[in-house]
């Protein structure tokens, strides 16, 4: 995991976003603990309350759950509904290209060429 | 034995590596050689002035040490967070009243016992009650004189005041020398070894408890 | 958030002269790092020293672990034989101690004490190697930095649950700065039932930010501000703007500073909503702004605008 103290993202963003990304892609299975509270601290040199509220988000989004005097281990992930959640950020995030497409006078086929342009740089 | 080596290491703790090797070695081999030659023309004010010399010692010695513990600035540091505070207190102040002790008897003992063995004159059992007598007297004296300074903890005021304070007791150790070989007095000189050794006890028993107990109050806060 | 508290002090009370230390309500949070923060003289030391016990007399109650007393500190060894402090006290350890002399001292001073733990950690730190001429040294001959180290080598060669540090880091280089806080965050994590908390006081914020789980500021003996570092940084704003907005910002910001070319202060978050219009930046600060921010709002010293 990479941690910037000065990247502008909050450092509890950062963790959250690792885990988050553990999770969903399965290297942390269900029913597994995360790493302890204040291991992690120590492991990654941040105080604990930065981690408590890392994982605190993780807890809000349905991700994992806290147990008392034992720490945090990974929900059951419904795999459909994490897939529709994400086709709805992707329509969200469309939605938006197509906005800014008008407002730049883009025509359609620039806009298609541009996010294939991007798919090939992304992989 | 646990009691023993924690006394030692709490004593330590208020009395240096050097303290202890000039109390219990440096003086008396410095004092005994002098002591057994002067003795041979008088044995009784070569005591006296032996006591005196190391009456005076032992007062300056304790500035090196113990001196200031009972005063308010005095810091007791880390002693301060031990549950034991009390206790390790008392170790201290009852290993320093022993090495105290010790530190006086040594010299003149050793002294007699070789004075002794050379057949030196003048050494007989008035003698002995003598020196012991001088050894209570001087241990008392002390002791009671330097928990007094124990109170101040300014360095120019310590030397001002401990050189006139160490002369009383060299007074007393002339005053008793004559009790014992005056002519005109007719006291029994055994008298004198029960006095002083009931005031050793007495003035003992005081300062321990006078000096741990005021540590105490100090740290509590207590003390004004 | 909520946590249990290690140390509860309630209606504290106390006068020095000019000084008033008056304390309400703290509450330590358990198996967590708390820091004092606040300008000298603002009456940390004598808080921490009177929680240690070292200064006794005063009004209003401490508990601590949960349902010891005051009185049960004095009488019961097991509250003092939990906590360790440290002091910036030159006396400490008295001048003439070897440092063999402070392994046999403390050995007697608390049931709990590990010699091995303590030599293994006075190693660690390079105050001592393995030759045996620096057992002999002694502790006057120290610099301020290797005292540091031995006073927090004593403390962690203890059995303790709580750690009572005054200015840990000031006498260090910056490198031991960084193993300290790793020393201090290993203490915490050291427990299985994160019981450990450590409270320090410091003026290093920047330095000890990533080990500081809540921060007390103290200005002229009250508590002005405490909080959950991450809640604080939620409740504060840091807002960067330009000169033009600077009259009207002035009084919506908690604490402001000016220069030539604009602002900068700190701002409420339940008020950001009140520079609407106004050509700002906003950032969450970091706990030295926030700390600096607040004690300014009410240092007795002389602002130059």
């Amino acid at each position: 995991m990479k941690i910037s103290q000065n990247s502008g993202v909050p450092i509890y963003q950062q963790i959250a976003d690792y885990f988050r990304g553990e999770i969903l892609e399965e290297r942390i299975g269900q029913e597994e603990y995360l790493p302890s509270i204040r291991g992690l601290a120590k492991e990654l040199k941040i105080s604990v309350i930065t981690t408590i509220k890392a994982y605190e988000q993780l807890e809000s989004e349905g991700l994992v759950t806290a147990v008392q005097g034992k720490g945090y281990y990974v929900n059951a992930q419904d795999t459909e509904m994490l897939k529709e959640q994400h086709i709805r950020k992707v329509e969200d995030a469309l939605l938006d290209a197509i906005k800014f497409a008008k407002i730049a006078k883009m025509s359609d086929s620039e806009l298609v060429n541009t996010l294939k342009t991007l798919q090939k740089l992304d992989n | 034995m646990k009691h023993l080596s924690r006394m030692i290491t709490a004593h330590n703790c208020f009395c240096s590596f050097l303290c202890n090797l000039v109390s219990l070695v440096l003086m008396p081999a410095f004092l005994i050689p002098i002591n057994v030659i002067v003795m041979r023309s008088n044995c009784y004010i070569s005591l006296v002035v032996t006591m005196t010399i190391l009456a005076y010692y032992t007062i300056f010695l304790d500035y090196y040490s113990f001196n200031g513990i009972t005063s308010k600035d005095f810091f007791l540091g880390m002693i301060k967070n031990s549950p034991y505070t009390a206790r390790y207190l008392k170790y201290a102040v009852l290993a320093d009243q022993i090495r105290r002790f010790i530190q006086i008897v040594i010299p003149p003992i050793i002294s007699v016992l070789i004075a002794a063995s050379a057949h030196i004159k003048g050494i007989d059992i008035k003698f002995l009650v003598f020196t012991l007598t001088m050894i209570f007297l001087n241990y008392s004296g002390t002791t009671c004189l330097l928990t007094i300074m124990r109170n101040i903890l300014t360095d120019i005021t310590y030397a001002l005041i401990s050189i006139p304070i160490a002369s009383i007791l060299g007074v007393l150790n002339a005053c008793m020398m004559f009790l014992f070989i005056h002519s005109s007095i007719h006291i029994p000189f055994i008298i004198w070894l029960l006095i002083t050794f009931i005031l050793s006890v007495m003035i003992s028993i005081y300062v321990f408890r006078y000096t741990t107990g005021r540590c105490l109050a100090n740290i509590q806060g207590d003390l004004t | 958030m909520k946590a249990e508290s290690v140390i509860s002090c309630k209606n504290i009370q106390k006068k020095y002269g000019n000084f008033e230390l008056n304390i309400d309500s703290i509450d330590f949070p358990k198996g967590f790092a708390t820091a004092l923060i606040g300008e000298n003289g603002a009456g940390k030391t004598t808080l921490l020293e009177m929680i240690a016990g070292i200064k006794q007399i005063h009004n209003g109650d401490i508990t601590y672990f949960g349902n010891y007393t005051e009185k049960d500190r004095e009488n019961n060894p097991y509250v003092k034989e939990h906590i360790g402090y440290t002091g910036t006290d030159k006396h400490y350890f008295l001048p003439h101690w070897t440092l063999k002399q402070t392994k046999e001292i403390q050995s007697v001073l608390f049931d709990n004490f590990d010699g091995e733990k303590y030599d293994r950690i006075l190693d660690e730190l390079a105050v001592t190697n393995d030759s045996s001429s620096d057992k002999a040294k002694k502790v006057s001959d120290l610099s301020d930095g290797n005292r540091i180290k031995l006073m927090l080598a004593g403390v962690l060669a203890r059995d303790t649950k709580l750690l009572l540090m005054d200015e840990p880091a000031s006498p260090l280089d910056p490198l031991m700065r960084e193993k300290l806080c790793s020393m201090l965050r290993e203490y915490i994590a050291s427990s299985e039932d994160n019981d450990k908390s450590v409270i320090f006081s410091t003026h290093n914020i920047s330095d000890m930010e990533n080990v500081t789980d809540y921060a007390i500021i103290i200005e002229n003996g009250t508590v002005v501000e405490q909080g959950f570092v991450e809640e604080l940084k939620e409740k504060y704003v840091y807002v960067r703007g330009e000169k033009k907005d600077e009259d009207a910002a002035k009084h919506i910001l908690y604490d402001l500073t000016s220069n030539a070319y604009g602002f900068e202060g700190l701002c409420l978050s339940e008020n950001i909503d009140k520079l609407a219009g106004m050509d700002i930046e906003t950032t969450i600060p970091t706990l030295s702004q926030l700390s600096v921010g607040i004690m300014r709002a009410y240092t007795k010293l002389k602002s130059h605008c």
